[in-house]
């Protein structure tokens, strides 16, 4: 048996929480939580895979070096004063769109000595969601796109199109209550459920102007889950379109987790 | 003391450079192991790079804002010992705060094999989720491309699939057109007509809407009789001609909340059975994460701690979770659990809904509900958050009330009424001791449920709002 096959075992041994847990109508903190956790599972938590909306009002994600120095902060007070809501995540890459349709999953791990390199959790992030679409009948790769928002490697692409943007932040030093600065990983995936990407595509593109950065998306590189799978999650709106989708994921991972050898703990289904 | 040099680790598969985005330490720094020195930034993962041991920080050799090769000297500190002075690039690795430590086997096994090239790790991540994802596999594409098109959680379809079901035959009758276990039983037994692929779907979101709109008609419990019921044209007008009057038209709200009273009180026969709890233990609790909710900007009520409670109770009495289809005469049990939370407002009694509570944290729940509960005051909430519930919590406690009976909001099976809490003696012991008393009133659908099984679950209720602590097995 190759090791890759069952990694997520290796990765996480001793089983995962999967949680939700946000608060949308906050959306700082609501991003902040990861951080918190981070915090709480450096120190000894168990590791958490947290499920999460979005802030509710439309907006971007922006990385700490998108608004670093002085274009890049008056840009930042520019499109906060046209009225989007922006966070500011400690995930790297560039600007992710946000939302009332878009949901988020957060793998948040003990920083271990184990050598492990950042595409091994990018592969524990982005496994299950590649099953969990496959399930709902979409076939799913990842890759670079070029042109797409917040484009990386681990990208995960829907008829050659975008659905999932991913990034990691590496905290602290080792984890556990012997170091000085119990660190933690921090795996993140934002999917999108149903996002207006020309809109976006505006709003990304005009930050990216005023902080006088060359990158700029183009709206045909991303697809939604909505636009792809019309049908199946109709009926209630876009936030209720975008809690099924969580929700379904949620029990898709509680199911899958322990398939491929992990624990889920808690009652947490 | 030695010198000690820290190279650029790899981070990444394939990747053998990152960007240095900050320095955190400078020369002359006295540093401890564990010490943050700079964050890389590789592949949209942002990394912290930690010293494995402690010194003075004696030369930063890459300036921020460059990118830097794997292996490249990075900072040169001063330490106690030896130091790794002249071990040059080629030992760089072990500068890595990761391979410093000792690693397992296992782990070591999985970095060589994890040296593979992005694109094959892409490979496996594809092909990993092809065998995961096995169910799809053992399916015929046409049969997985019209089970594309209908909503069923990864639990029902595994039902489905053992039991020789193609779950795009099957009827959904669940919220938004959810196929249920339920559904997929009732094909078994012959019980539901066939409808296939995307028609199933479509057909589920109609009915799903056709069923919403009644819902949102019946989206009115209330215990509060209307003021307007007291006037009209035989009553005190017919006696005393000269007493001033007024005709007021309904709003268009409070026209559907009558409506959704009389066809609910009209169809289902209501029984109500009340109840008492002892919450001191609650209150207690609640007092105490008082600050921690305050600090999080959250506002705490009793509510979450209900809505937790019920969940867990509706989990081990599916009926009371479930709708009553009349024209089919079957039984629609839920396996989700969205909460109706009757809110009082100007505009009339809306009945806002915290979807797959379940799934959510008290914090988020108690912001839910805030949320909510605000937005329904402003009268900002959307037509689709006021459907859907499966089965809902009215309080009538905050206005002073203790016992009432809560009208069902129909076509859910029953409502809990909550009531004020009371401080009164009770007998602990066989000592008289003060007790925070809760006020419980369950209304239910008497053609579905029986009284035994109320009272049973109003007992599973009370035993987890008498002990907050179980609670921590419904987080």
């Amino acid at each position: 048996m190759n090791r890759r096959d069952f990694e997520e075992a290796y990765l996480v041994a001793d089983g995962v929480e999967v949680l939700w847990m946000d608060n949308p109508n906050d959306a700082q903190e609501n991003t902040d939580m990861d951080e918190q956790y981070g915090k709480a599972v450096a120190s000894g938590r168990p590791p958490v895979v947290r499920l999460w909306r979005s802030g509710f009002a439309d907006g971007l994600s922006l990385s700490r070096r998108d608004v670093a120095g002085e274009r890049g902060m008056a840009a930042l007070e520019q499109t906060r004063n046209e009225g989007l809501e922006v966070v500011i995540r400690q995930t790297g890459g560039t600007a992710v769109p946000q939302g009332e349709g878009v949901f988020h999953v957060s793998w948040i791990l003990p920083r271990t000595s184990q050598t492990v390199t950042t595409d091994a959790y990018f592969r524990l992030l982005v496994k299950p969601i590649i099953a969990w679409l496959r399930e709902l009948g979409l076939e799913a790769a990842t890759g670079a796109l070029p042109g797409s928002y917040c484009d990386g490697t681990y990208n995960i692409l829907v008829e050659n199109r975008k659905l999932v943007g991913t990034a990691q932040a590496w905290r602290g030093g080792l984890a556990g209550t012997g170091s000085r600065h119990p660190g933690y990983i921090l795996a993140h995936a934002s999917i999108t459920t149903e996002v207006d990407f020309e809109a976006a595509r505006l709003w990304i593109n005009r930050f990216y102007e005023r902080a006088g950065k060359d990158y700029r998306m183009e709206a045909d590189t991303s697809i939604s889950l909505v636009q792809t799978l019309p049908s199946i999650f109709a009926g209630v709106g876009k936030k209720g379109r975008n809690e099924a989708a969580l929700s379904s994921l949620k029990d898709f991972l509680c199911a899958w987790l322990p398939q491929r050898g992990v624990k889920v703990l808690g009652d947490s289904v | 003391m030695g010198l000690y040099e820290f190279r650029l680790p790899e981070l990444g598969e394939g990747l053998h450079e990152g960007r240095i985005e900050k320095w955190i330490v400078k020369p002359g720094d006295v540093i401890e192991e564990d010490d943050v020195l700079a964050e890389v930034e590789n592949d949209k993962a942002l990394v912290e790079l930690f010293s494995p041991v402690g010194g003075k920080i004696l030369e930063i050799k890459v300036e921020a804002g460059t990118t830097a090769v794997v292996g490249d000297l990075l900072v040169t500190m001063e330490v106690a010992g030896e130091g790794n002075a002249g071990a040059g690039a080629g030992e760089s690795a072990g500068a890595h705060p990761a391979t410093e430590a000792q690693a397992p086997a296992t782990a070591a096994t999985a970095t060589s094999a994890a040296m593979a090239a992005t694109t094959a790790s892409t490979g496996a991540a594809s092909t990993d989720a092809t065998a995961t994802g096995g169910t799809a596999a053992a399916n015929p594409a046409a049969l997985e491309s019209r089970a594309q098109e209908v909503l069923a959680t990864p639990g029902v379809r595994k039902y489905a699939r053992e039991h020789g079901v193609d779950i795009s035959l099957v009827k959904p009758t669940g919220n938004n057109g959810k196929v249920t276990q339920g559904d997929v039983d009732a094909y078994i037994a012959g019980g539901a007509t066939g409808v296939s692929g995307a028609s199933a779907a479509n057909g589920a979101s109609t009915s799903a809407g056709a069923s919403n709109a009644t819902t949102t008609g019946a989206n009115a419990p209330s215990a509060t009789p209307s003021p307007a019921a007291n006037v009209g044209p035989s009553g005190a007008a017919a006696f005393a001609r000269d007493e001033p009057e007024e005709r007021v038209a309904l709003t268009t709200i409070r026209k559907r909340i009558a409506e959704a009273m009389v066809n609910s009180k009209k169809t289902a026969p209501h029984v109500t059975i009340m109840d008492e709890v002892d919450v001191s233990e609650l209150v207690k609790f609640r007092g105490e994460i008082k600050p921690l909710a305050a600090d999080r900007g959250v506002k705490i009520t009793y509510l979450p701690f209900i809505v937790k409670a019920l969940v867990a109770a509706v989990r081990l009495h599916p009926g009371l979770n479930a709708s009553y289809d009349e024209t089919t005469q079957e039984l629609v049990y839920k396996y989700y659990y969205h909460i109706g939370i009757a809110t009082d407002t100007d505009r009339g009694l809306l009945v806002p809904v915290v979807r797959y509570a379940d799934k959510k944290n008290m914090w988020t729940i108690a912001s839910e509900i805030n949320d909510l509960a605000a937005r329904g005051r402003d009268g900002k909430l959307k037509p689709e958050e006021m459907r859907g519930s499966t089965i809902s919590i009215t309080n009538i406690g905050s206005a002073g009330g203790m016992f009432f009976t809560p009208i069902i909001n129909y076509p859910e099976v029953a409502i809990l009424g909550v009531g004020r809490i009371t401080e009164k003696p009770v007998i602990k012991d066989g000592a008289i001791v003060p007790g925070q008393m809760m006020a419980l009133s369950l209304s239910f659908d008497h053609r579905i449920i029986d009284g035994g099984l109320a009272q049973r679950f109003v007992n599973d209720i009370k035993r987890l709002l008498e002990n907050p602590r179980l609670m921590l097995m419904e987080v």
